[in-house]
């Protein structure tokens, strides 16, 4: 079970890299939010060999990062440890694991085809800056991508009202 | 061939390794041309700070060697030059060289180095030399010890040539040496073959912008570190912030910059040396700024070799440096405080992130192969590795390169320290007198020129060195000066920055033959090393080199009492009143010369041994090769035949190295004998060996090497080992797989470090087991792939060659855990289970494992049998029972008695290369000495005054080398007599002589006598004092331990010299008590390891003699001590003397004084 879930995680796009880590704590050391995380950047891929699913699918560490892609930069053995968090993020999200936050993003998405609401404000500002206003969005388009690629069923936003 | 061609030999690049090659070569009769691309040979170790792990002042080891390169008369040194042609000239027939001396736009010939051009020139440069943080001129000398010492010019910065204008150098040049229309020279040699020996650079920080390194000023690497805490650097050795010149408070040291890295422009490998180098630089950090905060951030800790675990464990035992394991991603300033705001991962207190407010960071760059060193491997059609360094032609032997007569040694094979550098050195060395023919016995200048000298009235000179800050930090050196000035017969005294630069010996010679000196005295470091320099000084300038006396102020003051500068100021006053006192009654000696037997005793049939033995042979020379077994290969053949991450059959190489060397005629090989007894001295020793029959046949050698295995320890009780089924050592396991006894998918656990770095015991980094466990782990999953493989490790150690194995571990998923010394591993069986539970410390979590097989890899020992061959052969030990080398960096393959070697598993744990490498080393060291036919032998031999000999035959009694008979005079006298060539100098015969009718050359009883009278003198109420009798050999060298690695003592203890405490006369010890000194020690070897046989157990039942007198007088007898210590028992040495320092404390002054 143990071998599964490494093996899981390495066939992921970006996971293939999961395997060269040599703990050297450059990743961590670079992590601009890792004083805020529970489980540290260096602490992923370990604990990734060792199969602790349970740990890594329940950490902070895997919703709280930013994709800021500072670790995999200064990884001296080229390990993409952000690919490998999306890798893992992933996973979670398959296994029903999501994070509140991300699932209130993806019903915006799916209610606005927007992370957010573009109002008249919105608009004013652009305005103020010398931007046209912000083109439409077709939303139908985005939500039948939601739904081909399953983003919407897995986090349950089949109609517009949000829930089914 | 031209006859004289074959003799010839071109050493390229003069750094430590290429100094070593040249000297070697040129001791065994050829003609050595020296070539160096910088203005100076000395190389990067003329940069160094220290060495470790003895913390030797590095310029201060390192001169002798650069002088000496300098006046041997069969050396060429053509510095400022490179080579840029070489033609094979085909099979046998060596090669022709082009070189080319770059224009110093200084005659060579003419300029004397005074200086007075440099100290006039205008225009201002940075250093090369001082790696940028000092400056020069452009004219320089680089540095004070520069050989040659001669001006050179920068033409890219000179204002002549830039501007046309200036040329004051020329117009202040009294030797009229300047010339600006010099121009190229090329310069043909024929030569029989090369050594290569270009050493490296260090990667340049500016690749790792992060680190910001060019962009903040108080971001250095290591290099100029070096040069920053250096007494003779550019700040006088005061730790500063180069921002602001204040001193930092917390030093931060980040190493791996650039290694193991699989980035572009990054090194993949570890460079082998930074670990230790920043170990070093944090212990110096500390005893500048006691203060300071220092620490180093790591990935894996590197401290593999002999010496160097227990020198990194004093960094946090005893100075508080701290280790991190977590290595940062960039350093950032705080505009506010101008500090660095340093945020880094303690992954060792579960990835805890940690700020430090930093002052200074010193950055430990990859070490890379010498810049144009590619053109150089073009020219000579060498080929280099994929990293640039110079690739060997033979899978197991570093030293030979690609083209056949071309050899390399030191950095430019792959990164590594001095010790090994040196030792790669004399294997090249021995390689190519090997392929070179041997030179013609060339009869040497061992006569020499004395200027008629009148010693009756003694002219004294006294020299007291500074060692840069060495001393001079501690002691007033000018107080010192001031002191010696007034003492009787001193006619000359004057302090030297470094006493051991080319300028300072110049000095030396010019005030002698000045002031018409005909005694010289200088105050410096330990005669056990820098005697020989300043005797051959004295030599040079006409005086009988026996009429010097060297005074040790650093290893026997500064370096011991650092926190006591005045008490040590008034030490090395006495130190060297009492040595001027000595010096007094010098009187002139002249060497003895003896025939070396062309014969060499190897013992030992490790790997190391077969090729000492064979390499010896080849040039020619008999070699008895003595095995205690019937099996020949050691180690490498037996135990563990395959060498990680090389392909090479080690196993059939082995076996036919051994056949050979059973078939070649000059090498007699006496298997399951051992050797018994061992006598003599240089050049004539006298082995008796023993078969397995009892039957004894006696020899005649002129050289030794002690080339004993080791063996594997076999941990009984560790880890469930020979309890549990399943745990092997990493050894055993590997049998078992090449036996086909592993299954695919079975769970196999490595457990590295088992029984090795212990907190006590066997302290010692095993070296091997890193890569042999890596090796096996990998077999195991290349044959079953399904099989489950854990490392189980505390820092990975590898070789420049295993780190690219290290990433194909990973590859293959196989899975490492960390743990600390603090929780070992279990090893466990539940039921038919067994279970391996590890905290590892990155995730900070208990892991439990259920395994098949664990695999622990242990260390290797010394045999039992070291201890035999140590008592026999008269040579030390190092608390692990490896065989204790002459000097860690410069004689790593020398005892300290002449004509003997180490080599091999007998030195240190090593791997297969080390091993080819010692044993080519100690085996050139070995044809040294018998290529040159004869040696000169100090005169330390007993003379007899046969005006008071009665013929009682005490002396013939107890002089254990049948030196002295007793013979019959005219008019029917019978008196004793000593015969030279026999006597070993031990000095028993003089101590116990009822009439004191023997004396002992250079350790007369009346030079002694005055030298304590002097060292007694004008004593001080307020303080105790205790006179110490050490002999050469095992407490004096201690004590020279005690001060290299600044174990302390109080100063009362001064420190007399003799060559062994069998010379000691009980009258002395009551001389010394009736002067009033406080107490006295007695220090000298071990029972049984005596230099002298049995000279210590003769010293032993003096001092009980000399108690038992004690107890009629008012002098309690444990005024008296005995100290029994070994060379490298310097820390034993300070405790011992702490604790008799307090017990004299609680006894009070002697009684004699108080009355």
């Amino acid at each position: 079970m143990e071998k599964e879930f490494m093996d899981k995680l390495v066939g992921l796009p970006g996971g293939e890299t999961l395997l060269h880590c040599f703990q050297c704590g450059i990743c961590t050391s670079s992590c601009p939010v890792a004083e805020e995380i529970d489980l540290k950047p260096h602490q992923v891929s370990k604990m990734a060999a060792l199969g602790f699913e349970d740990l890594l699918m329940s950490s902070k560490l895997l919703w709280d990062c930013t994709l800021c892609y500072m670790c995999t930069e200064r990884c001296p053995k080229q390990v993409s440890i952000a690919e490998i968090i999306t890798a893992l993020r992933n996973v979670a999200f398959r296994e029903g694991m999501i994070h509140p936050a991300y699932k209130l993003q993806v019903e915006l998405i799916f209610k606005l085809g927007r992370i957010y609401e573009v109002t008249d404000f919105e608009n004013e500002v652009r305005a103020d800056m010398g931007l046209p206003p912000a083109p439409p969005v077709k939303v139908e388009e985005v939500r039948r991508i939601m739904k081909e690629t399953s983003l919407a069923q897995s986090v349950g936003v089949t109609q517009e009202g949000g829930k089914p | 061939m031209a006859e004289e061609t074959q003799h010839q030999i071109l050493v390229i690049g003069g750094g430590i390794a290429g100094i070593t090659a040249t000297l070697d070569l040129e001791n065994k009769g050829f003609t050595v041309y020296l070539v160096e691309k910088s203005p100076s040979i000395g190389g990067h170790m003329a940069q160094l700070d220290k060495t470790f792990p003895t913390l030797d002042c590095s310029i201060c080891i390192l001169a002798p060697k650069m002088v000496e390169v300098a006046q041997h008369g069969n050396i060429r040194v053509l510095t400022y030059s490179e080579v840029t042609e070489v033609q094979r000239l085909g099979e046998g027939k060596g090669f022709l060289v082009k070189i080319v001396r770059k224009p110093r736009y200084v005659d060579e010939s003419a300029c004397k180095g005074c200086r007075e051009c440099i100290e006039k020139c205008p225009a201002r440069v940075p250093s090369e030399f001082e790696v940028g943080i000092g400056e020069r001129k452009a004219i320089y000398i680089p540095f004070p010890q520069s050989v040659p010492a001669v001006a050179t010019i920068d033409k890219e910065h000179c204002l002549y040539f830039t501007k046309g204008i200036c040329r004051v150098c020329e117009k202040v040049c009294p030797a009229d040496a300047i010339d600006f229309n010099q121009v190229p020279e090329e310069v043909e040699l024929e030569v029989s073959s090369i050594v290569v020996a270009t050493g490296y650079d260090l990667l340049d920080p500016l690749l790792l912008p992060q680190y910001g390194y060019g962009k903040f000023k108080d971001v250095l690497y290591s290099l100029q570190y070096e040069r920053l805490v250096n007494a003779a650097g550019p700040t006088g050795g005061k730790i500063i912030r180069p921002s602001n010149g204040e001193p930092p408070k917390t030093i931060v040291f980040i190493q791996c910059v650039g290694s193991r890295s699989e980035k572009e422009d990054e090194k993949q490998y570890c460079s082998q040396i930074c670990c230790m180098y920043a170990t070093k630089h944090s212990i110096v950090t500390k005893e500048h700024e006691p203060d300071a905060e220092v620490y180093v951030l790591y990935n894996d800790l590197n401290t593999a070799g002999k010496g160097y675990e227990e020198f990194f464990n004093r960094t946090t035992e005893e100075y508080g440096i701290k280790y991190v394991k977590g290595l940062p991603g960039e350093v950032q300033r705080d505009p506010d405080s101008g500090k660095f705001l340093l945020r880094y991962v303690d992954m060792g207190s579960n990835g805890e992130m940690k700020h430090i407010p930093a002052d200074l960071i010193v950055l430990c760059p990859a070490v890379v192969p010498q810049g144009d060193v590619a053109k150089l491997a073009k020219a000579l059609r060498v080929e280099t590795d994929e990293y640039g360094f110079f690739k060997s032609a033979d899978e197991t032997l570093d030293v030979k390169t690609s083209v056949p007569g071309i050899f390399m040694c030191g950095a430019c094979q792959g990164p590594k320290d001095i010790s090994h550098s040196v030792m790669q050195a004399h294997a090249a060395a021995g390689e190519a007198t090997s392929f070179a023919r041997r030179p013609p016995h060339v009869e040497r200048e061992m006569e020499y020129v004395e200027a008629p000298t009148d010693v009756s009235e003694p002219r004294i000179g006294v020299f007291v060195c500074h060692c840069g800050f060495n001393i001079a930090r501690v002691v007033d050196v000018g107080e010192v000066v001031e002191y010696a000035r007034a003492l009787p017969y001193v006619t000359h005294a004057e302090d030297l920055l470094f006493s051991c630069s080319k300028d300072s010996t110049e000095r030396i010679k010019e005030v002698i033959v000045e002031e018409k000196l005909n005694r010289v005295v200088v105050a410096a470091c330990t005669p056990r090393t820098h005697e020989p320099l300043f005797s051959s000084v004295c030599r040079e300038a006409g005086l009988n080199p026996y009429l010097f006396e060297m005074v040790n102020i650093r290893e026997h003051a500064s370096w011991v009492h650092p926190k006591q500068p005045e008490e040590a100021t008034e030490k090395a006053k006495n130190l060297v009143r009492s040595g001027v006192a000595k010096a007094m009654l010098l009187t002139p000696l002249r060497e003895l010369k003896v025939k070396v037997y062309p014969s060499t005793l190897v013992v030992g049939g490790s790997l190391a041994g077969l090729v000492a033995a064979k390499l010896i042979a080849d040039v020619g020379f008999k070699v008895y090769l003595v095995s205690g077994t019937d099996e020949l290969g050691g180690r490498f053949l037996n135990e563990y035949p395959e060498v990680p991450f090389i392909e090479a059959d080690i196993r059939s190489r082995i076996e036919e190295l051994v056949s050979a060397v059973k078939e070649i005629e000059n090498i007699e090989v006496l298997q399951c004998s051992e050797v018994t007894e061992f006598k003599g001295s240089v050049g004539d020793f006298d082995v008796r060996i023993v078969d397995k029959n009892g039957l004894d046949r006696d020899l005649k050698v002129g050289t030794a090497i002690i080339a004993e295995d080791n063996v594997e320890l076999k941990p009984k009780g560790l880890y469930g080992y020979g309890e549990l089924e399943g745990v092997y050592t990493v050894s055993e396991l590997f049998d078992i797989i090449q036996c086909g006894g592993a299954k695919d998918g079975e769970v196999v656990a490595f457990i590295l470090c088992a029984g090795a770095r212990e907190k006590r015991g066997r302290t010692y980094c095993s070296v091997t087991c890193c890569s042999e466990a890596l090796n096996s782990a990998l077999s195991v999953k290349e044959l079953n792939p399904n099989s489950e493989v854990y490392m189980i490790y505390r820092d990975i150690r590898l070789p420049l060659i295993g780190e690219a194995f290290y990433n194909r571990a990973h590859e293959l998923g196989i899975k490492f855990l960390r743990y600390g010394p603090e929780e070992e591993p279990k090893v466990y069986q539940e039921g038919v289970e067994k279970f391996v539970e590890v905290f590892d410390t990155i995730i900070n979590m208990n892991v439990k494992l259920r395994v098949d097989k664990v695999a622990l890899a242990v260390p290797v020992m010394a045999p039992e049998k070291n201890h035999e061959l140590s008592s026999i052969f008269k040579v030390p030990l190092n608390e692990h029972g490896f065989f204790l080398e002459a000097h860690p960096k410069l004689r790593p393959l020398d005892f300290a008695s002449d004509g003997l070697f180490i080599c091999g598993p007998a030195h240190s744990p090593q791997g297969l290369h080390e091993s080819m490498t010692q044993g080519l080393g100690a085996a050139s060291r070995a044809l040294s000495l018998l290529m040159q036919e004869e040696v000169l032998v100090e005169p330390l031999y007993a003379e007899v005054d046969e005006e008071l000999c009665v013929g009682c035959g005490t002396c013939v009694s107890l002089c254990e080398y049948n030196a002295v008979k007793i013979v019959e005079r005219a008019s029917d006298r019978l008196v004793s007599e000593v015969n030279p060539a026999q006597c070993k100098g031990c000095g028993v015969c003089a101590a116990q002589c009822p009439s004191r009718a023997i004396t002992m050359n250079k350790f007369t009883g009346g030079q002694m006598v005055s030298a304590i009278k002097a060292a007694l003198l004008d004593l001080d109420p307020s303080r105790l004092k205790v006179l110490c009798f050490f002999c050469n050999w095992c407490a004096y060298a201690g004590a020279d331990m005690a001060g290299v690695s600044r174990y302390q003592y109080p100063p009362m203890f001064e420190i007399i010299r003799a060559m062994c405490t069998g010379r000691i006369d009980p009258l002395w010890i009551l001389y010394a008590l009736t002067l009033g000194a406080d107490g006295v020690v007695v220090g000298g070897c071990h029972p049984g390891d005596c230099h002298y046989i049995s000279g210590n157990i003769k010293a032993e039942e003096m001092l009980n003699r000399v108690r038992d007198m004690l107890k009629l007088t008012k002098i309690e007898p444990e005024r008296v001590l005995d100290l029994w210590v070994s060379a490298g028992e310097g820390k034993i040495l300070a405790e011992e003397l702490d604790k008799f320092a307090e017990k004299l404390t609680a006894l009070g002054p002697n009684p004699y004084r108080r009355s």
